[in-house]
C-alpha cells in the first residue's frame, strides 16, 4: 500500500492513503528522512520511502500550483 | 451516530436561522437577541472534528467560507450553508493546503458559485490537493494568491483584509496559513488557520492593527501558536477553538489554554459546543453554541419559540399553556410578533409582556 504524508501532529504522520482516507502513523515507525509529501511504501509495519514517486508528485504538485493563480 | 447529530444540529440552525429570516426578519430569542437580521455580521464555526471550517454572513449580503474541514465534512459544509439558502460564496480562502483545511473544498466548489478563491502559494503533493486544484479549473476559475496587504472588502463600517503571510518562504506549512481580520462598526475577528509564531511575530513586527474582540486560535489549540506577545496585541474577549474530543494531537494544548486563561480570555470550544455561531450587530457579540449531543439537541429544541393561536377566538397561547384551543383550530407562530402581525392577541393568563 502506498501513502502520502500530508502534515505531520505531535507524534504522528498524517498520511492519505489510496483510497483517499486518512491514516495517523506513528513517527517512530518511519524512516528519519520522511518529509512532507514523502511518498511511502507501507508494508505492515515497515516502511519506505519512494524517492521517485515523491519528486514526481512534488514536480507535479508544483506545476499544479503555477497553473492555478492569475 | 455522528451524522445523525448532525442532522439534527442541520434542523436546529435552519429552523432557527432560516425560518425566522424569512417570515420576519428576525429570531427573537429569550435574551431578545436577533439572529438572521440583514444587518448583523454572523460566523458559523462549523463543528467539523479536528478540522477548521468557518462561514461567514457579512451585513453586505457577501459570504466568505474560511477553510473546508477534512475530506468527510464536505457533506455537512454543503448542507449547512445550503441550510442557509446561500447559493454563492464570494470570498473562498484555503489558508493552506493541509488536508484539515481544504478537505471538503472540492465538494463545496462544485456545488456552489464561487466569485473568488485565495489561497497561499504552497502547493502539496496529495490528492486532496491535485484534486481541489482540478475543481477549480474545471469551474474556469483561478485563485488569487492570499498574502498581508490585501483588503477582500474595504467599506465603510465593514472591512476584511489579509493580515499573513508575510513571506513567500517559510519551514513549516502552517506558516504560509492566510490569516485575515475582519472588522465590523465596533466588532472585530481574528481568523489565523494553523499560522504559528514565526508568522505571529511577522505580524507583530509589521506593526498591523492586531487588536480584536474575538480570536480564532491558531492550529486548533497546539502550542506553537497563540504566543503570549500574540495573545498581548489581540486581547481578546473571546478565543475559539476549532477542535475534536479525544483527538490523537492533544490538541488544545495545555500551555495555550494557560495562556488565554491567565489573560481572562473565555474559551469557546467546537468539542464542547458544537457548531458555534457569533451574531455581531456592529457593537455587541451574541455567542450561540449548537451541541451534537442529544440532550442538548433535546434543549435547543425547547428553546425554539412556538406560540399556537386558536382560529376561532384570534387569542395566542404559549406551547405550555393549560387552555389550548382544540387541535383542528389551531395555528402555529415562531414569535409573538408573528401572531400579532397576523391579528392575533396574547392570552393573558399565558403569556407575560
Amino acid at each position: 500500500m502506498k501513502g502520502i504524508i500530508d502534515r505531520f501532529e505531535e507524534d504522528f504522520a498524517v498520511v492519505e492513503l489510496e483510497d483517499e482516507t486518512m491514516k495517523n502513523i506513528p513517527k517512530d515507525l518511519l524512516p528519519l528522512e520522511v518529509k512532507e509529501g514523502s511518498v511511502l511504501i507501507i508494508d505492515g509495519d515497515n516502511i519506505y520511502i519512494d524517492e521517485e514517486k515523491t519528486e514526481e508528485r512534488k514536480r507535479k504538485a508544483d506545476k499544479l500550483l503555477e497553473d492555478l493563480f492569475n | 451516530m455522528r451524522k445523525l447529530n448532525n442532522i439534527l444540529l442541520l434542523i436546529i440552525a435552519i429552523l432557527l436561522l432560516i425560518t425566522g429570516c424569512e417570515d420576519l426578519g428576525t429570531l427573537e430569542d429569550s435574551q431578545g437577541s436577533s439572529i438572521g437580521n440583514d444587518s448583523n455580521l454572523v460566523i458559523h464555526f462549523l463543528d467539523v472534528g479536528q478540522a477548521d471550517s468557518i462561514l461567514i454572513q457579512m451585513p453586505n449580503g457577501t459570504t466568505s467560507l474560511i477553510d473546508g474541514g477534512n475530506r468527510g465534512d464536505a457533506g455537512l459544509i454543503i448542507d449547512y450553508i445550503k441550510g442557509l439558502k446561500i447559493q454563492k460564496i464570494d470570498y473562498l480562502i484555503a489558508t493552506h493546503p493541509h488536508e484539515d483545511h481544504i478537505g471538503g473544498l472540492p465538494e463545496v466548489i462544485k456545488n456552489f458559485d464561487i466569485e473568488k478563491i485565495y489561497m497561499p502559494k504552497k502547493s502539496a503533493s496529495t490528492k486532496i490537493f491535485e484534486t481541489l486544484v482540478a475543481e477549480i479549473k474545471n469551474k474556469g476559475l483561478k485563485a488569487v494568491e492570499g498574502k498581508a496587504g490585501i483588503d477582500i472588502i474595504m467599506e465603510d463600517g465593514l472591512k476584511f483584509s489579509i493580515l499573513a503571510p508575510n513571506s513567500s518562504e517559510y519551514s513549516e506549512t502552517n506558516d504560509y496559513s492566510i490569516v485575515t481580520k475582519l472588522e465590523y462598526k465596533d466588532t472585530s475577528f481574528i481568523f489565523t488557520g494553523d499560522a504559528e509564531k514565526p508568522s505571529e511575530n511577522e505580524m507583530i513586527k509589521k506593526g498591523y492593527n492586531l487588536s480584536a474582540n474575538v480570536l480564532k486560535v491558531g492550529h486548533h489549540g497546539g502550542r506553537t501558536s497563540t504566543s503570549e506577545e500574540f495573545l498581548n496585541k489581540i486581547d481578546p474577549k473571546y478565543a475559539v477553538i476549532s477542535v475534536e474530543k479525544g483527538n490523537d494531537y492533544g490538541h488544545p494544548h495545555k500551555e495555550t489554554i494557560e495562556r488565554l486563561t491567565k489573560k481572562g480570555v473565555s474559551i469557546l470550544r467546537t468539542d464542547e459546543m458544537g457548531t458555534i455561531v457569533l451574531i455581531s450587530d456592529g457593537t455587541n457579540i451574541d455567542i450561540k453554541g449548537f451541541d451534537n449531543t442529544e440532550d442538548n439537541v433535546e434543549n435547543s429544541k425547547e428553546n425554539i419559540e412556538r406560540y399556537i393561536g386558536n382560529k376561532n377566538t384570534k387569542i395566542y397561547h404559549s406551547e405550555s399553556c393549560s387552555s389550548l384551543p382544540n387541535k383542528e383550530n389551531q395555528v402555529e407562530f415562531k414569535s409573538t410578533q408573528e401572531a400579532e402581525n397576523e391579528g392575533y392577541q396574547p392570552h393573558k393568563a399565558c403569556i407575560k409582556k
